[in-house]
C-alpha cells in the first residue's frame, strides 16, 4: 500500500458516518456515483418529456392537445404549443441529453464509481473535491431547471447556443434570462466537469493498487480517464466563450454581434464582432464533448462484452490505440460542424480529412468488438444486450458520419433530419445504451441486488426496435431536404409528404418511451426487492468483483487491497479452474507479493 | 505458472508504473495542480486566440503605444514605461517565490515567511497598478463598448483579458495569504512536508506567466 | 528534490535573465524595425520568458520527462486553435 493509499485509508476509518455525511455530502465515490446516476435518471425523464412534445407537435401540427395546457401552462395556451417555445423545448432537449443526462450518467456516474474499485484504490485521491464536483453539478440542474420557470421562457437558441440569436436579449423570448440562466448553469457545470476530471486523472495515474500497470486497467477505467483528459482541456475553452457571450449579453460588448444588425425596424448600434468565432469556440468544446460522452460508453461496452462472451478482449491494446486516436483527433476536427459557415474552402478541407480519419479508430473498435464475439459462449445477459445495441447503433452513426465529415455532402445535408438521425444513434442512443449497459452490468455492485433478466430483455428488445423505427426515416426525410428545427411541415409541399411517417416516428416515440417504465420499475424495484447478489455475479476477472461483501462500505476492501498479477479480460484460459482468472489470484507466483 | 509471468510481475512490481506508486515522481496534488494549470492555460489560450481573430479582422485596431502612456507623479508621457514596470514586478514577485519554496524545503520558517511576504507585497502591488491602469483609461474614455482610440472590441478584449488575469492574481493572493498563515503556524512544519508552499507556487508562476503572454501579445505587438 | 534545484544562485540568475530580456523586449520597438522582425523578436523573447518561468521557476526542467511530455504536449491543441482562427480571420472581415 503506498503512503498515499494508507493516509487515505485513516482518514476513512476516523470518518462517522451520520445519514447526512453518508447519503447526502457523502464522499465516498460509490454514494457519490448513485447521486450522479439518480440525477441523471431524473434530468433522463425530463428530457424525454421534452421530446415527447416536440414529436407530438410536428406528428399533429395546429391541433387542440389538452395536456399541453394542463402540463405547460403559458407555453401552450389552448392546447396549441407555440413556436417560440417550440425551438425552446429543443434547445432544452439537447442541453439536458447532452450534459445532464449522457455527460453526467456516464462519466460522473461510472467515473465515480468505477475508477477506484477498478484500479484497486480506496476511494478518489480527492474526496472532498469529488464530492463538491456533484453539489456543483446539482446547482447547476437547479439553475437549468429554474429557466423553465422565468417569464419569458427557457433558453431557445439551440444547445449550440449560436450568436446573435443567444447574445441579443431582445431577439427573441428565450433569449432573455433564460439564456441567461442557461449560461450561468453551463459555466457550474464547467466547474463541477473540472473538478471531476481532476480528480480522475490523478487517481487513475496515482493511487492503482500494486501490480495495476496502465495496461492492465480494465477498458472502461482507461476509457473514463481519456474522457476525463477531454473535459479537462475542453471544457475551459467553453468556459472562455461563456465568458465572452456572458458579456454580450449584460454588459453590451460586441464578441459575437455582428455589425449593421436589424432586430424588427430597427438598426442595433453594435460594432463589429464575429458570430463565427462562437462557432470555432464552441466546436472546440463540442466535438471533445461527443468524444467525452462516446468513449466511457465504448468503453463500458469493450467490458461488458468481454465479460459475457467469455473471451478476453479482442485486441486489447488496439482498443486503447483506438480511444487515444479517436481522442486527439476530435480536437482537430471542430470545423466539420461548420462547413456552410462560409468558411475558406482549404481550411474546410482540412478538417476534412481529419475527420474521415477518425474513421479508422472507429472502425478499429468495432471490428474488435466483433471478433471478440466471434465464437465466444454468449451469456445474452441485459447488459450484454445492450453492449451489443450499442455496437449495432454505433456501426449505423458511425456510417452517416463518414457522409456528413464531407464537405460536399454536408452542404446539401447540413440541418435538415439527416443530421438529427446521425448524432441520435451515434451520440444519443449510442451513448444512452452505454449507460444501461453500465447500470444492468453494475446494478449487483452498487445496490447488493439482482435486476431482473427477463424485464431486461424486454426493456432492451423495445427499445432497441424503438431507436431504429424513430431514427432511420429521418435519414429519408434528410435526404430529401426536410429542415430541422421546424415547427411545423405544413408550409411546403415536399415536406407535407412526410406527414404520415412524422406521426409513425411519434407514435414509436411515445412506444419507446413508455417501454422506459420497465425500466425504471426494474430499477427502484430491484433496489429494494431483487434477488441478494453474489459476489461475482456474471464470473467477471476485474477488480471490484473482489470486495469482501458483493456491496462494499467505504474504503471498499475490508482488509489489504489485493495485488494484481494479470490483465483484465482473462476469459476462457486453459489453466485455470474456472473459465476465467481474477486480476488478483496469484496462483503460480509464489509468495512474491509479501516481500 | 509460466517462469516468464513471474519475472514479468517482478519487473511490473519494480517498475514505477507498476502501482502502488508515483508515476511521475510527484505527489497527486502537485500534478493535479500542473494539469488545472493546463486547463486554465486552455482558457486564456481561448481569450487570446478569439483577440487574435479581432486583432486581424478589424481595421483600425489602436496602437497601444499610443494608449498606455500615463505614469504616475512624473507628468511626462511615457509610452508603455508603466506596463513594463507592472511586468518587472510581477516577475519579482515569482522570484520571491521560487525562494520562499526553496527556503521552506530547507525547513528555514523565518526566511519562508518573509519571502512570501515580499511575494505578497508584490502582487498587492500590481494589482493597485492595475487598478491605476483601468482608472487611467476609463477617464480617458474606455468603456466595454466604446473607446476614443478606434474599434470598440480592443477596450471590450482589454477588459476582459486583463481583468480575467486580475481575478487570478486576486485569488493567488488569497492562496498565498492562507498559505502564509499555515506556515506561521506551523502546520507544514507537523505534517512535514512543505509540499503545500510549492504547490501554491506553481499557481503563482503560471500568474506571473499568462502575464508575460498578455503583455507581449496584447501590449508589445 | 536535490538543493541543486532549490539553489539561490540558480534563482538569481534566472531573475537576472529575466529582467535582461523583459528591457531588451520594451527597447526594441522605438528602434524602427520592419513589422515582421519586430513581432517575431517580441514572440520568441515572449517564449524565452515563459520558458525560463516553466523551467526553474516552476522546476519543469528538473522532473520527469513523463510529466514534461504531458504537460507540454497539450498545449499543441491551443495553439492549433489559435492558428486556425488566426487563419478564418485572414480570410474573412467583419
Amino acid at each position: 500500500m503506498s503512503s498515499e493509499q494508507a493516509s487515505l485509508h485513516v482518514d476513512i476509518e476516523h470518518h462517522k458516518e451520520s445519514f447526512i455525511s453518508k447519503y447526502i455530502f457523502s464522499y465516498d465515490h460509490k454514494m457519490i456515483g448513485k447521486q450522479y446516476m439518480i440525477t441523471a435518471l431524473i434530468w433522463a425523464l425530463i428530457g424525454m418529456g421534452l421530446s415527447w412534445v416536440m414529436r407530438i407537435q410536428l406528428a399533429y401540427p395546429g391541433q387542440q392537445i389538452p395536456i399541453f395546457e394542463t402540463l405547460l401552462g403559458r407555453y401552450a395556451e389552448g392546447g396549441i404549443l407555440a413556436p417560440e417555445y417550440y425551438i425552446a423545448m429543443m434547445t432544452m432537449h439537447g442541453t439536458i441529453m447532452v450534459f445532464f443526462v449522457l455527460t453526467a450518467g456516464l462519466v460522473g456516474t461510472f467515473g465515480n464509481f468505477l475508477i477506484p474499485l477498478q484500479i484497486g484504490a480506496r476511494d478518489m485521491a480527492f474526496p472532498l473535491i469529488n464530492m463538491l464536483s456533484y453539489w456543483t453539478f446539482f446547482l447547476a440542474s437547479v439553475v437549468m431547471l429554474l429557466s423553465f420557470f422565468v417569464e419569458s421562457g427557457p433558453a431557445a437558441a439551440g444547445w449550440t447556443a449560436y450568436p446573435p440569436l443567444s447574445a441579443l436579449s431582445s431577439a427573441i423570448p428565450g433569449s432573455g434570462a433564460g439564456q441567461s440562466l442557461w449560461l450561468l448553469s453551463i459555466a457550474l457545470f464547467i466547474v463541477s466537469s473540472l473538478f471531476g476530471s481532476l480528480n480522475y486523472i490523478v487517481t487513475v495515474l496515482n493511487l492503482r493498487t500494486k501490480g495495476m500497470t496502465l495496461g492492465r486497467m480494465p477498458l472502461t477505467v482507461w476509457a473514463v480517464f481519456i474522457a476525463a483528459i477531454l473535459g479537462l482541456l475542453a471544457f475551459p475553452v467553453l468556459l472562455a466563450g461563456a465568458i465572452m457571450l456572458l458579456l454580450d449579453k449584460h454588459l453590451a460588448t460586441s464578441f459575437f454581434i455582428p455589425a449593421g444588425l436589424y432586430v424588427g425596424d430597427a438598426l442595433l448600434s453594435y460594432e463589429g464582432g464575429s458570430p463565427i468565432l462562437w462557432q470555432h469556440i464552441f466546436w472546440f468544446f463540442g466535438h471533445p464533448e461527443v468524444y467525452i460522452v462516446a468513449l466511457p460508453a465504448l468503453g463500458i461496452c469493450s467490458e461488458v462484452i468481454a465479460t459475457c462472451a467469455r473471451k478476453p478482449l479482442f485486441g486489447y491494446k488496439a482498443m486503447i490505440a483506438s480511444l487515444l486516436a479517436i481522442a486527439f483527433l476530435s480536437f482537430i476536427v471542430w470545423g466539420h460542424h461548420m462547413f456552410v459557415s462560409g468558411m475558406n474552402p482549404f481550411l474546410g478541407s482540412v478538417f476534412v480529412l481529419t475527420t474521415i480519419l477518425i474513421a479508422v479508430p472507429s472502425a478499429v473498435k468495432v471490428f474488435n468488438w466483433l471478433t471478440t464475439l466471434w465464437r465466444g459462449k454468449i451469456h445474452y445477459t441485459p447488459g450484454m444486450l445492450f453492449a451489443m445495441g450499442l455496437v449495432s447503433l454505433f456501426i449505423t452513426g458511425g456510417l452517416t458520419g463518414i457522409f456528413l465529415g464531407n464537405a460536399p455532402i454536408d452542404i446539401q445535408l447540413h440541418d435538415t433530419y439527416f443530421v438529427v438521425a446521425h448524432f441520435h444513434f451515434v451520440m444519443g442512443a449510442a451513448a444512452l445504451f452505454g449507460i444501461f449497459a453500465g447500470i444492468y452490468h453494475w446494478f449487483p455492485k452498487m445496490y447488493g441486488r439482482m435486476m431482473s433478466n427477463m424485464w431486461g430483455r424486454i426493456h432492451f428488445w423495445l427499445t432497441f426496435v424503438g431507436i431504429y423505427l424513430i431514427f432511420f426515416p429521418m435519414h429519408f426525410m434528410g435526404t430529401t431536404g426536410v429542415p430541422r428545427r421546424y415547427y411545423a411541415f405544413t408550409e411546403f409541399e415536399y415536406t407535407m409528404q412526410y406527414g404520415g411517417m412524422n406521426e409513425f416516428i411519434t407514435i414509436a416515440t411515445l412506444i419507446t418511451g413508455a417501454a422506459q417504465v420497465i425500466f425504471l420499475v426494474n430499477f427502484f424495484g430491484s433496489m429494494f426487492f431483487g434477488k441478494k447478489a453474489e459476489t461475482n455475479p456474471w464470473k467477471a476477472a476485474t477488480l471490484e468483483w473482489t470486495t469482501d461483501d458483493p456491496m462494499p462500505g467505504h474504503g471498499n476492501w475490508k482488509g489489504e487491497i489485493p495485488t494484481v498479477y494479470r490483465g483484465p479480460h482473462e476469459y476462457s484460459t486453459p489453466d485455470g479452474k474456472e473459465d476465467f482468472i481474477l486480476q488478483t489470484d496469484s496462483t503460480g507466483f509464489g509468495k512474491m507479493d509479501k516481500e | 505458472m509460466n517462469h516468464d509471468a513471474v519475472l514479468e510481475q517482478k519487473k511490473i512490481m519494480e517498475s514505477e508504473w507498476g502501482g502502488g506508486k508515483a508515476p511521475f515522481g510527484v505527489s497527486w496534488r502537485k500534478y493535479m495542480m500542473w494539469i488545472f494549470i493546463v486547463s486554465d492555460a486552455f482558457t486564456f489560450g481561448a481569450f487570446l486566440a478569439a483577440y487574435g481573430l479581432f486583432r486581424v479582422t478589424s481595421a483600425g485596431w489602436p496602437d497601444t503605444y499610443e494608449v498606455f502612456t500615463a505614469f504616475p507623479f512624473i507628468g511626462v508621457e511615457a509610452p508603455m514605461l508603466f506596463v513594463a514596470m507592472m511586468t518587472f514586478i510581477l516577475i519579482c514577485s515569482s522570484f520571491t517565490m521560487a525562494l520562499a519554496v526553496s527556503a521552506s524545503y530547507k525547513n528555514d520558517r523565518t526566511k519562508a515567511l518573509k519571502f512570501l511576504g515580499l511575494t505578497i507585497l508584490g502582487g498587492s502591488i500590481f494589482i493597485l497598478c492595475q487598478v491605476y491602469e483601468w482608472y487611467h483609461i476609463i477617464h480617458d474614455g474606455a468603456t466595454m463598448t466604446s473607446n476614443p482610440w478606434g474599434v470598440p472590441l480592443f477596450s471590450a478584449t482589454f477588459f476582459m483579458i486583463t481583468g480575467f488575469h486580475g481575478l487570478h492574481v486576486l485569488s493567488g493572493l488569497i492562496l498565498l495569504t492562507i498559505t502564509a498563515l499555515k506556515v506561521k503556524r506551523g502546520f507544514y512544519e507537523r505534517r512535514g512536508s512543505y509540499e503545500g508552499v510549492e504547490i501554491v507556487g506553481l499557481y503563482w508562476h503560471f500568474v506571473d506567466l499568462v502575464w508575460v503572454f498578455v503583455f507581449t501579445f496584447f501590449y508589445l505587438l | 528534490m536535490s538543493k541543486q534545484e532549490h539553489s539561490k544562485k540558480v534563482y538569481i540568475k534566472v531573475w537576472i535573465w529575466l529582467l535582461a530580456i523583459t528591457i531588451a523586449g520594451f527597447i526594441v520597438s522605438p528602434l524602427g524595425l520592419p513589422g515582421w522582425l519586430h513581432n517575431l523578436f517580441i514572440v520568441i523573447i515572449a517564449l524565452m520568458k515563459g520558458g525560463l518561468i516553466v523551467a526553474y521557476f516552476m522546476h519543469l526542467k528538473f522532473e520527469r520527462l513523463s510529466l514534461i511530455y504531458s504537460i507540454l504536449l497539450p498545449l499543441i491543441l491551443i495553439v492549433a486553435l489559435a492558428v486556425a482562427l488566426l487563419y478564418e480571420g485572414t480570410t474573412r472581415f467583419l
